[in-house]
């Protein structure tokens, strides 16, 4: 199952550089290779246009220098790159391959390389793209691009992703007016970054990829400095919106996310356009179940927030897998939350974070480690008495484990009784054992 | 038919380990006992029958080898009784220093004691605890185990007999 969402996103993973041998093998890739071509600097597919303009918008305000001053530069990099993304035969502004092999230097030209060629492409529309799945990604695209505020939001996109990812909690006001507004693009920005980075993420390991998403979000972080603190708290609030909304989009309650417990007002889907654009164009990408295995696994619940101390308490409560919408919000207890949770969802795919025993408690069952060994013991009985139940004739129309055993009792006395006599025969033996014995 | 070609077309099997090991068995006994084919009283038959019987049960345990504790113990108690009578007659066996493995195992066994068993079903483990030999020293759980497990070699050894019996008497 996981495997079916890798492979869409192995051009966007391939695209993020993290595997740079894949860069080639996604562009070969139909409409899904939306990264290799843009990196490689050959843009052959459209597809490949689009995530790499994502990246490029997610790094290139970290490429610029002192960001709160090049904000409209970033902006319109960041559009130019989305507009890149109608272009099939356009090629992407990128000039590298993300080489992101899992360490800060190599986080660092995939940062930086999306600087130069940002403007060339920013005012091409949105073209629909040839391809059907394509198109579809494109037309979410082809909204929030055409949206006037997009560069500006774009722009602010990466800077207050990359804030969110350094962990601010502040509570998020709502989604209203310019702030919250701005704030969508960096928020989906940041969450592009996420989502992007899953798939390579997964591709590469967690380790690797972690640190590499580490140094991405530290980069970022550490250019992009924003002082707006409402723009933040929306970001943030909106990260955790929006990611709710993909979550729920495409792997339902699977995750917990801390930011959503902050930011509670918005666990619904943001209401801005480009918000719900990008959560479609994510949604497209299949990124959210990756990012979400990803972190189901608890390989990379850390991952990619380790940026800082703050960081990692937000980000590895957002990541845990997360239950249902309705209890998501309780994301303070962190671990203990994922195993409670964990426990008690039958019906989730991730195990609970417990090493000595696989056990998964079931809905409304007792969770201690007492109560599930005693499962244990009593499921591990049940199944002899299913082997038993076909060993002996006669025990399919009982039922119950005290008549189970009256039966086996019965049928184990017989059939000594019958070993003994079957033994009288063989009290006169003859020399035919002796012949019997060398026919065997 | 393929009845004849059952054991030779699978020579490790335990139907065929056991019927081999249950020959060479009375076989023995035969040897040990050239009276037996003589008409004799019906405490010597009753003997010999015991005799049988006992061999039939080494022998299985033998054909299962160590691997399950109710085999195990069989043998135990196989060898048991026969270093008791050593000992009684001043002899050592070779045999002695496996028992001494053998009983330490089984001393082990003992003194895990009786496990507690389900709540409910008390009664019937014990019952089947001694149905079932080497069955005191097990929790519930492995006794059902090796309960599965015995069932399936006695139904093995009630067919060989029997098939050895009728083509004996033919």
């Amino acid at each position: 199952m996981d495997n079916e969402f890798f492979m869409p996103w192995q051009p966007l993973s391939s695209g993020m550089a993290i595997q740079p041998n894949d860069l080639n093998c996604a562009s070969k890739q139909s409409p899904d290779c939306f990264f290799n071509p843009n990196w490689d600097s050959s843009s052959t597919d459209q597809g490949g246009h689009f995530e790499s303009a994502l990246s490029s918008m997610v790094s290139s305000p970290a490429a610029a220098g002192s960001y709160l001053s090049n904000e409209s530069v970033l902006i319109r990099e960041l559009i130019g790159k989305l507009g890149s993304i109608g272009n099939p035969g356009e090629a992407s502004p990128s000039p590298h391959s993300l080489p992101l092999s899992g360490n800060a230097t190599a986080a660092m030209p995939y940062i930086g390389g999306s600087n130069s060629t940002n403007t060339s492409c920013y005012n091409t529309p949105l073209n629909s793209p040839p391809d059907r799945a394509v198109k579809e990604r494109f037309s979410s695209v082809a909204e929030f691009t055409a949206d006037p505020g997009f560069a500006e939001r774009a722009a602010r996109f990466s800077c207050f992703g990359s804030r969110s990812f350094n962990g601010r909690t502040s509570q998020f006001s709502p989604n209203n007016g310019e702030p919250p507004y701005k704030s969508n693009p960096l928020m989906e920005s940041g969450k592009f970054q996420r989502v992007l980075s899953s798939p390579s993420l997964k591709a590469l390991g967690s380790q690797a990829v972690a640190t590499v998403q580490q140094n991405v979000i530290s980069r970022l972080s550490d250019r992009i400095e924003l002082t707006n603190s409402n723009e933040e708290s929306s970001v943030s609030e909106q990260i955790p919106g929006g990611e709710n909304g993909l979550k729920a989009s495409n792997e339902a309650n699977s995750r917990k996310r801390k930011a959503a417990a902050k930011g509670k007002a918005k666990e619904s889907a943001p209401s801005t356009p480009v918000a719900n654009a990008m959560k479609v164009l994510v949604e497209s990408f299949n990124g959210a179940p990756l990012l979400f295995y990803i972190i189901r696994t608890g390989k990379i619940r850390k991952f990619p927030f380790q940026v800082s101390e703050s960081h990692d308490n937000s980000s590895p409560k957002r990541c845990k897998p997360n239950e249902d919408d309705g209890n998501g919000n309780d994301t303070a207890k962190g671990e203990d939350d994922a195993k409670g949770n964990n426990k008690k969802n039958d019906a989730k795919p991730p195990e609970p974070p417990k090493d000595y025993i696989h056990v998964r408690a079931r809905r409304g069952q007792a969770t201690d480690s007492h109560s599930l060994a005693e499962r244990v013991r009593r499921e591990k009985i049940s199944e002899r008495m299913k082997l038993l139940q076909d060993l002996v004739p006669g025990c399919n129309k009982v039922t119950g484990k005290a008549l189970m055993l009256d039966e086996i009792i019965n049928y184990v006395q017989s059939l000594q009784h019958q070993v003994e006599v079957m033994s009288q025969p063989f009290v006169n033996v003859a020399s035919v054992l002796e012949f019997l014995l060398l026919c065997l | 038919m393929k009845n004849p070609q059952r054991s030779p077309t699978n020579p490790g099997s335990l139907r065929s380990r056991f019927t081999q090991v249950f020959l060479q068995s009375l076989l023995r006994i035969r040897k040990h006992n050239p009276t037996s084919s003589s008409s004799s009283s019906h405490g010597e038959f009753l003997k010999r029958c015991r005799r049988v019987k006992v061999a039939a049960y080494v022998s299985m345990a033998r054909a299962v080898g160590t691997r399950r504790a109710w085999s195990r113990a069989t043998l135990w108690r196989a060898r048991n009784g026969e270093r008791q009578r050593n000992l009684l007659y001043g002899r050592c066996s070779k045999s002695n220093s496996r028992e001494r493995s053998l009983g330490k195992r089984k001393r082990k066994k003992k003194k895990k004691k009786k496990r507690d068993n389900e709540e409910h079903s008390f009664g019937h483990a014990k019952k089947l605890q001694k149905l079932v030999p080497g069955g005191e020293a097990m929790d519930f759980c492995c006794l059902l185990d090796e309960t599965a497990h015995y069932i399936k070699c006695l139904i093995t050894q009630v067919k060989v007999m029997r098939s050895i019996a009728d083509f004996y008497s033919l």
